[in-house]
């Protein structure tokens, strides 16, 4: 009986070794024609964040949800607090919130519907906010949606040799150049337009 | 050593048997009235929070010119609507595009608005918070001001144990107050309680109700959380196409909630935009004025209903059964006496 109490406190006090990861976001244009372009608002929910290890075993951040602002550069890092100590292959997020976090009511933090990206009158978040101009052309784009065909958040993967800095470029003129903006410059509400826009989330990451 | 051990278990049993008592002692607010569906929203029992989401229900300064409280357009008389108003007032006078919904058990809908646009209860209040036509105001601004009155700030803390306002627990209180608004002591309630009788018209008003109306305006809530078209044609004022702002789906052109008739006796004028003024208006509507080849309209209107005179008075005979005087009365509704 000692021997099984020995094996009790054994398995309590040796803790696996833990390490702590920060993903940091760079949400500057990464080209040069960027001088033409003037940014008001740029923000993005990032939530749902995992780091895969090579041996197969995963690490989920738990009530992962991010709101990511250009205007606040304390919010352009996430810090992951105690993940195994394991070598990292590969780190996923989504880019916008889930649909339970679109359907449980008032929710604090990051999900506060006083932080500008909640629409009230057809319940939602915005996952995605960008406005300013593009030489002449100004531009504000609300991308949001959480209903079946209307679902905007995007899950992305991406396989990192970093340890415990990641470092993610989110770079606003690769949206904007897949859009003909004389064309399409402002949208405000979700649906298939929405969706469509989503296309363009996929050239707009990269990761160091 | 394994007496250690069982002495362990046992206080780490006793512990969590403890804590599983706690939560058994937890109450829900609201107690599911016989014969109906549990309610989609039912908050743990709080006097605290029904105080302060009827402060919240009661005060203008929320408003931006700090003069239009829920109440101007939810009247607790008249089962918190706005009668004789077509369409909701804001502040400066300013007209909405649509008829202030009645609040009555309101924990039994999934959506609100009569677009459905809101899913959630504690979403509801945003809105007329924010919209320019009704309290023109912010968050923010709300917020402020909540946490700059020490009245407030008491209120906050005996509800939630942070004196701290955010906009989490605002909206949850309203969320608490309104889900409270419960009508269930009817005249037809009591019928249904076998403690009274129904005259001979009310009970052929009934039987006219189950033939024509219930399979939309579905005893024991009067309502059904689908949106429908009743043949109203478009008001060219507003040019209000409904659900379809919401769900951008074609079908939905013209649908609207299906409302709740508990308490219409009070309640006029009706429909989304308040366009009849007595049920006599809405009755003649249905049996009249509706174009059984409208594409839009409902399956459930395709055959015409036809009523003669006194049918229709027993159909208003048996709509007015449903007022709950209980409930139009209820002094707990109203605002509590300022110091």
């Amino acid at each position: 009986m000692k021997f099984v109490l020995i094996l009790i406190l054994l398995g309590a006090t040796n803790t696996i070794a833990q390490k702590d990861v920060s993903i940091s976001f760079d949400l500057n244009p990464t080209d040069s024609l960027a001088e033409e372009l003037e940014i008001d608002v740029f923000k993005f929910y990032i939530s749902s964040v995992s780091l895969q290890f090579e041996d197969g075993s995963s690490y989920q951040e738990s009530n992962s949800y991010h709101l990511i602002n250009k205007a606040d550069s304390n919010s352009q890092l996430i810090l992951l607090n105690s993940v195994p100590n394991k070598p990292i292959a590969q780190i996923s997020f989504t880019l916008g919130t889930d649909s339970l976090a679109n359907v449980s009511g008032a929710i604090g933090g990051d999900l506060d519907p006083i932080l500008g990206m909640y629409w009230a009158w057809n319940s939602g978040y915005i996952n995605f906010k960008l406005e300013g101009k593009k030489g002449a052309q100004t531009f504000e784009f609300h991308i949001g949606g959480y209903n079946g065909v209307e679902a905007t958040a995007k899950t992305f993967s991406y396989s990192t040799d970093a340890d415990q800095e990641i470092k993610i470029n989110i770079d606003p003129l690769a949206f904007l150049n897949q859009i003909d903006l004389t064309t399409t410059h402002s949208l405000m509400i979700p649906g298939a337009e929405a969706v469509l826009l989503t296309d363009n989330y996929q050239n707009m990451i990269s990761i160091e | 050593m394994s007496k250690y051990i069982l002495i362990a278990f046992a206080i780490i049993s006793v512990s969590m048997y403890s804590i599983k008592n706690v939560k058994v002692q937890r109450t829900v607010s609201i107690q599911t009235p016989k014969g109906w569906p549990e309610p989609h929203y039912n908050p743990e029992e709080s006097n605290s929070k029904f105080e302060l989401g009827k402060k919240l229900f009661y005060d203008p300064k929320l408003s931006r010119d700090e003069s239009v409280s829920c109440a101007n357009c939810h009247l607790s008389y008249t089962a918190f609507t706005h009668v004789d108003h077509a369409v909701s007032h804001g502040i400066e006078g300013k007209k909405g595009t649509r008829n202030s919904p009645v609040l009555i058990n309101l924990a039994w809908n999934n959506s609100f608005h009569w677009d459905g646009g809101v899913n959630h209860l504690e979403m509801q209040m945003i809105n007329p918070i924010q919209h320019p036509a009704e309290m023109d105001n912010t968050l923010e601004n709300v917020i402020a001001y909540l946490n700059s009155n020490q009245e407030y700030r008491k209120l906050f803390y005996a509800a939630y144990s942070d004196s701290v306002v955010n906009s989490k627990s605002m909206l949850q209180a309203f969320a608490y107050f309104t889900s409270q608004l419960i009508s269930s002591n009817s005249r037809y309630d009591q019928y249904k309680n076998k403690e009274l009788k129904f005259s001979k018209q009310e009970k052929n008003g009934m039987t006219l109700f189950k033939k024509n109306c219930n399979s939309c305006h579905t005893a024991p809530l009067f309502n059904s959380n689908v949106f429908a078209s009743n043949g109203l044609s478009v008001d060219s004022n507003y040019n209000d196409v409904g659900r379809y702002t919401i769900s951008k789906i074609g079908s939905d052109s013209l649908k609207f909630r299906v409302p709740t008739l508990r308490n219409i006796e009070h309640s006029y004028p009706y429909m989304h935009d308040g366009r009849f003024k007595k049920l006599r208006d809405v009755i003649d509507h249905y049996t009249n004025q509706i174009d059984l080849n409208d594409p839009y309209l409902s399956n459930e209107l395709r055959k015409k209903i036809v009523l003669s005179d006194d049918e229709k008075k027993d159909l208003i005979a048996f709509l007015k059964t449903l007022t709950d005087r209980d409930f139009l009365y209820n002094k707990r509704f109203r605002p509590s006496r300022q110091k």
